[in-house]
């Protein structure tokens, strides 16, 4: 377009800032532009708008009472001087919206958080649509660019072995939580269910592969207490809910001028309408992906129930419905991980998750026998299988290590977390490793983090990367175990984490709402912005700076390498797997890991 | 039959320029007149812009045309039937031209500047409004040139003593009212540029169309006794005034565009005092478009500011003192239509555009 003339006028005697701003971007785009001294009299503005013969005119006036009549007189005179017709005219300051630019008379205005952007593409006469930040959002793989190559040869040796022996120990194992999977893999077609099919066949077998209450649900159409589908009019209402939403949604960036880390934030009210509403405003405030948190009695029973379903518990029912729902609700650019971690449905829920369109999954044998209940030997099996489906439904996974909030020293919990990994990829997987990145219960007791939270958190974070080149994402959340009943307080942890994390460059991390850890019952949307806010400040606050590596980071991540080898050397030793997590070597009793007794009994031969 | 426009102009925001509208809508829309309604701002919301107090809103009967933007539709609870989509643009969108299909409040922002106005207008008389009202915007009135007449709201909220709003209203009432409808010496053709003629109809002098710098009129001032007929076609600000009227000789007749350009000028009892002098010796003061004021309305109401709690409240000066006040000076009638209804003014408006339908 031909570069035009634009007249800047700080009609405010002070804040003329944004209209500096606005002209250092309009020199760039080659717009000739004039800045006026601040003080000048409307009469004044008038009579350099004639001398000048501006294209565009931006006026900035922070509006009160009274100073709504000095800016329509503006736009009165130069309407008079028949210079109106001839140049574009808008206001900009603090109170300006729309409506009232329109009563002033100006053609555009622009209100608190306008962009710079936004002033250039008024001046070059082009539609600027803030909307059009929901496209900015381009989902990213985490795990491109990773070489998964070990850097450690006496790790990698280690690991394989042990992959070696769960791949023979699981050659001829099964469970009721694989036979589903497999069923649904085979049995249920997605496109059919979308379609309101009858998938009689599925339901008629896989009822019987169900435990109580699931299969009471199956036969005899009884639900559990505290359960129930959605009513037609609540349906209608979150189609309503989610449409006038999504009309009015802008995605912001947390990440200033870095890439990375995105930042996930997890959802499980119970509710699905409710996680829907906590997703919305989660995206609103710029998260880059949501984390579906299943119920923890569903970590006890066999089987998934059937229709889009409610419960008063903690954690929301997976169903395909339920998932659906939730999927269709997103934003287009918005990252969605469902977990598969714990519990008896594990490889099932990979495969629903894969069948309706989840990006990520989370899975770690280790976790979910030693700090997720679930008996070893069936999360072996079942664990397994999930990996096998992650990897056939091309769904990343990360290897979460939340045995460390029980007790188990960050060593231990690496070395299972690793053996997973390395399972992983012998099965086509692509995980992510998952270090908590909090004040655990292993330093409060061992005291490595009496001066600051930051070294010995870098250290952990260090010590992966020398063991293989893998992407990192701390969690789970961020932060834990610092965050308080004040939201102020933990939405500063929770930035303060968040930063340290993204200057050691890990690729994505979970935070936590600033009630999450005392909220009571369901956290609220206010405490998801608390902490969204926070992080978002923090970001912008440090910009690209790293994080410099110190002598304690060094030593600290030398001493987890080598407790990481010496881990896998006696898992190697034990020459079985499943043994060793039942016998602590990865976490034990004293550590305050404890196997789990969820699905005992029920792997069977094949 | 003429088509006939009504502007509402204000002295400052909240003085009742919307309440004056919509009282005469109400009192007219029984009446059988085909009425059309825009605004040069934005009216019907419910709470003011700046003060966060109530505003009045706009009730439409059915059948009356209005012209407003886009996204007002929506915000609007009456149903709106677009008839046409005008070329204007506001930053609330196109500006539509719709009739109420059914009865309810809408929101209005129309045109905001002259030559839009005047679009808006011209279309709402093609759909069959006999009688266009135009609501005015804070204290904006530039685009209302482009009115037949108009009427001026005003009161406590331009200023709390009851004595200076009512020798405001009187100034701007001679401006509108006192000068007559002037015409070019003869041989003289017009020009968008300021012009003086000596009194044989030579041109002495000239500069562009307005005059907002005493510089500009230097080169007249070197012929100042020659100056016969002085032409102003578009604004002209209070310090060029006083300097011609000390410059040049008695008994110039002036020529400006309409009473707007002397409105704007910056000092109304200035502009009034020129009007005035220029008559007393001899000369005299007439617009290319004269723009009749048929009548002043008043509002006791102002936002009054509290700084401990840092929001606005409503108060009021006297209402009586204020209507008797005005009223005593105005040399139009003056009306509180909020106690006295809108009868009366109902009625000067009707003669007024029974007046221009006839041609008297």
């Amino acid at each position: 377009m031909k570069p035009q003339k634009v007249l800047l006028v700080p009609l405010d005697p002070v804040h003329d800032v944004g209209l500096k701003m606005i002209r250092r971007a309009l020199q760039e785009a080659g717009h000739q532009t004039v800045l006026l001294p601040p003080d000048l009299t409307v009469e004044e503005v008038v009579h350099q708008v004639l001398k000048e013969s501006p294209d565009t005119v931006l006026v900035s006036r922070t509006v009160g009472y009274g100073v709504a009549e000095i800016l329509a007189r503006l736009v009165d005179l130069l309407d008079a001087v028949g210079a109106r017709e001839r140049v574009r005219l808008a206001v900009g300051g603090m109170a300006i919206r729309p409506e009232l630019a329109a009563e002033l008379g100006f053609d555009a205005g622009f209100g608190p958080g306008t962009t710079v952007e936004e002033a250039v593409a008024f001046v070059e006469g082009r539609p600027y649509q803030r909307e059009a930040g929901r496209q900015e959002k381009i989902k990213r793989d985490l795990t491109a660019g990773y070489s998964y190559e070990y850097r450690h040869q006496g790790i990698k040796e280690k690991l394989s072995l042990i992959s070696d022996m769960i791949l023979a120990w699981a050659e001829n194992k099964t469970s009721p939580g694989v036979q589903r999977a497999i069923l649904r893999e085979e049995m249920w077609d997605v496109e059919r269910w979308r379609n309101y099919e009858p998938v009689t066949e599925f339901f008629n077998e896989y009822a019987g592969l169900c435990g109580e209450p699931v299969r009471t649900f199956y036969l005899k159409g009884i639900f559990p207490p505290k359960t129930r589908r959605f009513t037609r009019e609540e349906v209608a209402a979150l189609e309503d809910y989610v449409r006038r939403t999504r009309e009015r949604m802008i995605v912001p960036r947390l990440q200033h001028t870095r890439e990375k880390p995105l930042v996930f934030n997890q959802y499980g009210t119970g509710c699905p309408f409710m996680d829907i509403g906590h997703i919305k405003v989660s995206e609103a405030w710029g998260a880059d992906g949501v984390i579906h948190f299943d119920p923890s009695w569903g970590a006890r029973v066999e089987g998934l129930f059937d229709g889009f379903l409610t419960h008063e518990e903690d954690g929301t029912l997976i169903t395909p419905a339920n998932l659906n729902r939730i999927k269709m609700s997103l934003e287009p650019g918005t990252l969605w991980q469902v977990r598969a971690h714990r519990g008896l449905n594990t490889p099932e829920t990979v495969v629903l998750a894969g069948k309706l369109g989840a990006d990520l999954t989370k899975i770690n044998i280790c976790y979910g026998s030693l700090g997720g209940g679930t008996d070893p030997a069936r999360m072996t099996i079942d664990g397994y299988w999930a990996i096998r489906f992650a990897a056939r439904y091309n769904l990343p996974f990360d290897v979460v290590t939340n045995e460390e909030l029980c007790g188990v020293p960050a060593y231990k919990a690496f070395a299972g977390m690793l053996i997973t990994v390395d399972l992983a990829l012998r099965l086509g997987g692509r995980p992510i490793l998952q270090p908590l990145f909090c004040y655990s219960p292993e330093v409060m007791v061992g005291g490595q983090m009496e001066d600051n939270y930051v070294e010995y958190n870098a250290a952990k974070i260090l010590a992966l990367r020398q063991i293989i080149d893998a992407p990192v994402w701390p969690g789970a959340p961020i932060g834990f175990l610092t965050h308080t009943e004040d939201r102020v307080q933990s939405s500063a942890t929770t930035a303060f984490h968040a930063c340290a994390a993204a200057m050691l460059d890990v690729d994505a991390i979970t935070i936590a709402s600033s009630d999450e850890a005392y909220s009571g019952g369901p956290i609220s949307a206010p405490a998801k912005i608390d902490t969204l806010r926070a992080v978002r400040e923090g970001f912008r606050f440090f910009g690209r700076l790293k994080l410099p590596v110190t002598p304690k980071m060094e030593r600290w991540s030398e001493e987890i390498v080598a407790g990481i080898e010496k881990v896998l050397a006696r898992v190697v030793e034990r020459g079985d797997f499943v043994a060793a997590l039942y016998e602590g070597l990865l976490g034990s009793r004293e550590d305050g890991a404890y196997p789990g007794r969820n699905g005992r009994g029920t792997v069977f031969e094949a | 039959m003429k088509k006939v426009s009504l502007g509402i102009i204000g002295t400052a925001k909240n003085t009742g320029k919307t309440t004056t509208a919509i009282a005469l809508v109400n009192f007219l829309v029984d009446t059988g007149i085909s009425l059309g309604l825009t605004s040069i701002g934005y009216d019907g919301e419910r709470v003011d812009n700046v003060t966060g107090l109530p505003k009045p809103r706009f009730f439409a009967p059915r059948g009356l045309l209005v012209a407003t933007a886009e996204r007002c539709l929506p915000a609007s609870s009456a149903r709106l039937t677009v008839l046409h989509e005008l070329n204007v643009e506001t930053p609330l969108g196109r500006v539509l031209l719709c009739r109420v299909s059914r009865e309810g409040l809408v929101v209005l922002a129309g045109p905001n500047q002259k030559r839009h106005l005047r679009a808006v207008i011209e279309r709402l008389y093609r759909e069959g409004a006999g009688l266009t009202i135009i609501d005015g915007a804070l204290n904006r009135m530039a685009p209302l040139a482009e009115a037949d007449g108009v009427i001026l709201a005003t009161g406590a909220a331009y200023c709390r003593e009851v004595e200076r709003v009512a020798r405001h209203a009187h100034y701007l009432s001679v401006i509108c009212n006192f000068p007559p409808k002037a015409h070019l010496p003869a041989g003289a053709s017009f020009t968008a540029e300021t012009v003086a003629w000596d009194d044989e109809g030579r041109v002495v002098a000239r500069t562009g169309p307005s005059l907002t710098e005493l510089e500009q009129l230097q080169q007249f001032f070197a012929c100042a006794g020659k100056v016969k007929f002085f032409l102003c076609p578009g604004l002209i600000l209070s310090p060029c005034l006083s300097a011609m009227l000390e410059a040049f000789p008695s008994g110039v007749n002036y020529i400006f565009a309409d009473p707007v350009k002397l409105m704007l000028c910056g000092d109304a009892e200035l502009a009034h005092n020129f009007i005035e002098t220029v008559a007393a010796r001899g000369g005299s003061v007439g617009y290319l478009r004269p723009l009749p004021l048929l009548a002043v309305t008043v509002n006791p109401f102002y936002p009054q500011y509290r700084a401990d709690t840092n929001e606005y409240q409503p108060a009021y000066v006297n209402r009586e003192e204020l209507l008797e006040k005005v009223a005593a000076l105005a040399k139009v009638p003056v009306f509180d239509v909020v106690y006295q209804g809108a009868e009366t003014l109902g009625q000067v408006v009707l003669d007024f555009v029974r007046a221009e339908h006839t041609g008297v």
